[in-house]
């Protein structure tokens, strides 16, 4: 049974499949993302940038005024579409400055935010002067989930701005990571998902925390068990299940697509990482991933298009683990290379994490095709 | 015939892009993309050509007869009034 049917994701604009594609022949960066703040008004445990504590942006950061000097070297080198994530973006006092600006050099603009400030200016801003999409994290679907989770009092008011958001007419996507914290009420998320009728992103994997000053282990990480479970679960409720005979249709496709060199080295990027996209961080550093903190250089001292030619050579000797290529449990994994250097410190390492969790959910898989319950997530 | 200020002509990976920019967007939020023979006609207002003189460029680029060209031009400047992209010269942006 389908029980989700509003649980989509938002697919993408096919010319902005276009643009990638032709990007990707030439080396145009067609999109990329600007992090304009690692300050938050949250304090989420499991945040892999913000380190707690610091609400308002933080010294160093950069100014609007570089930051539309950078967007129009983007614009210059082909960037069309851009996300402006944090932190929390809209805690920046100057933040309709940077996107009106923006957005008169012709980008597409998409915002990450927690939902909680699109109030007052800047909900009649997004009101009169739509972004091409509000991406917006719902953490939970209780008051009490969002103190847990967030350190924040703030169910109430997110729900009410993605209502209000939603009835001028924008475009939003809702982003749902399920933790420790809130796993066990995916059925009550998935509930609110629906009654809100948008599309839906889901994550159980969570990166460990790579960007953060301090190092901390990953708070609040499922399991790999507890992960792959819950994914199972969340397919199973949208309909979209992997059936054993799919997954091997997919083996077969992955076969016949893997890099050239056979099993000399592994396979390089297959994302749109330094292909088509960049990523530059609050102190205007350029890197390929935001999950991947090797930045290549400083955008404002060196220029977007050295940055960019620089982040392109890097992607370009980024290796896969050979473990990988031939992998029996692909189909059900979402190893990529950040995943890969963010688990182990290194590209070419197959991250344990994501092993477990693929291998249980095989497993779970093979357990239902025998027409066994699946097991609910912890 | 003049290109609205509330659009911007982009060329990126060899396309030319008509995007909406401000509040624009909120009557349409996405991005048209130009035929060749459309991307030569938005050039030609952009350097201040009217119609009759955009219609000329394109007969003599695409070797076509001057007047399909002349109504394959007000046909294309037509449906880019209409989406509000083309103003008259003395229109207010
Ligand atoms: S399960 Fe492990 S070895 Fe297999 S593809 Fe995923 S990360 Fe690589």
């Amino acid at each position: 049974m389908n029980e989700l049917q509003a649980v989509t994701t938002a697919s993408e604009p096919p010319v902005s499949r276009k643009l990638h594609a032709i990007g990707r022949r030439l080396g145009t960066p067609v999109s990329g993302t600007f992090e304009l703040t690692s300050g938050c008004n949250f304090n989420c445990r499991m945040c892999y940038i913000h380190d707690g504590g610091a609400k308002d942006p933080q010294a160093g950061e950069l100014t609007a005024a570089q930051w539309l000097s950078i967007g129009k070297e983007a614009a210059d080198a082909g960037t069309v579409f851009l996300l402006l994530t944090g932190g929390e973006p809209l805690l920046r006092r100057d933040f309709a400055e940077i996107y009106t600006g923006l957005k008169k050099l012709g980008m597409m603009i998409s915002v990450n935010t927690n939902g909680s400030l699109i109030t007052g200016d800047t909900a009649a801003l997004f009101e009169k002067n739509p972004p091409m999409r509000l991406n917006i994290s719902l953490y939970a679907d209780t008051p009490e989930g969002y103190r847990r989770q967030c350190g924040a009092d703030a169910y109430e008011n997110v729900v009410s701005n993605i209502r209000r958001m939603k009835a001028a007419g924008v475009q939003i996507k809702l982003n749902v990571s399920f933790t420790e914290y809130n796993a066990d009420r995916f059925r009550e998320i998935a509930a609110l998902v629906r009654e809100l009728d948008l599309h839906c992103q889901t994550s159980v994997y969570m990166y460990p925390p790579v960007r953060r000053t301090s190092p901390t282990a990953a708070q609040g990480r499922l399991s790999p068990e507890a992960a792959a479970k819950l994914r199972v679960q969340w397919d199973l409720m949208c309909g979209k299940t992997p059936t054993p005979e799919s997954a091997e249709e997919l083996r077969k496709l992955l076969r016949v697509s893997e890099c050239d060199d056979g099993n000399a080295r592994g396979e390089g990027v297959r994302c749109r990482a330094g292909h088509t996209a960049y990523w530059i961080d609050t102190k205007g550093q350029m890197m390929m991933c935001g999950m991947v903190p090797l930045p290549v250089g400083s955008v404002p001292e060196e220029g977007f298009l050295s940055c960019w030619q620089k982040t392109r050579a890097l992607m370009q000797t980024v290796r896969m683990p050979k473990k990988c290529t031939n992998c029996s449990l692909r189909p059900y994994c979402c190893v990529c290379p950040a995943a890969c250097f963010a688990e182990t410190g290194d590209f070419s390492t197959a991250p344990a994490y994501l092993c477990e969790m693929s291998s249980c959910i095989e497993q779970e898989l093979l357990r239902l095709n025998k027409g066994e319950k699946a097991i609910e997530a912890e | 015939m003049k290109l609205s200020e509330d659009f911007i002509c982009r060329k990126v990976c060899g396309e030319t892009l008509l995007m909406p920019i401000g509040e624009k967007t909120k009557e349409f939020n996405g991005i048209f993309t130009l035929s060749e023979t459309g991307a030569l006609l938005i050039d030609a207002i952009v350097k201040g050509e009217n119609a009759d003189g955009a219609a000329a460029l394109l007969a003599e680029q695409f070797a076509v007869d001057i007047e399909i060209a002349r109504q394959d031009t007000l046909a294309f400047f037509e449906q880019l009034q209409q989406y509000g992209i083309l103003l008259d010269d003395d229109a207010a942006d």
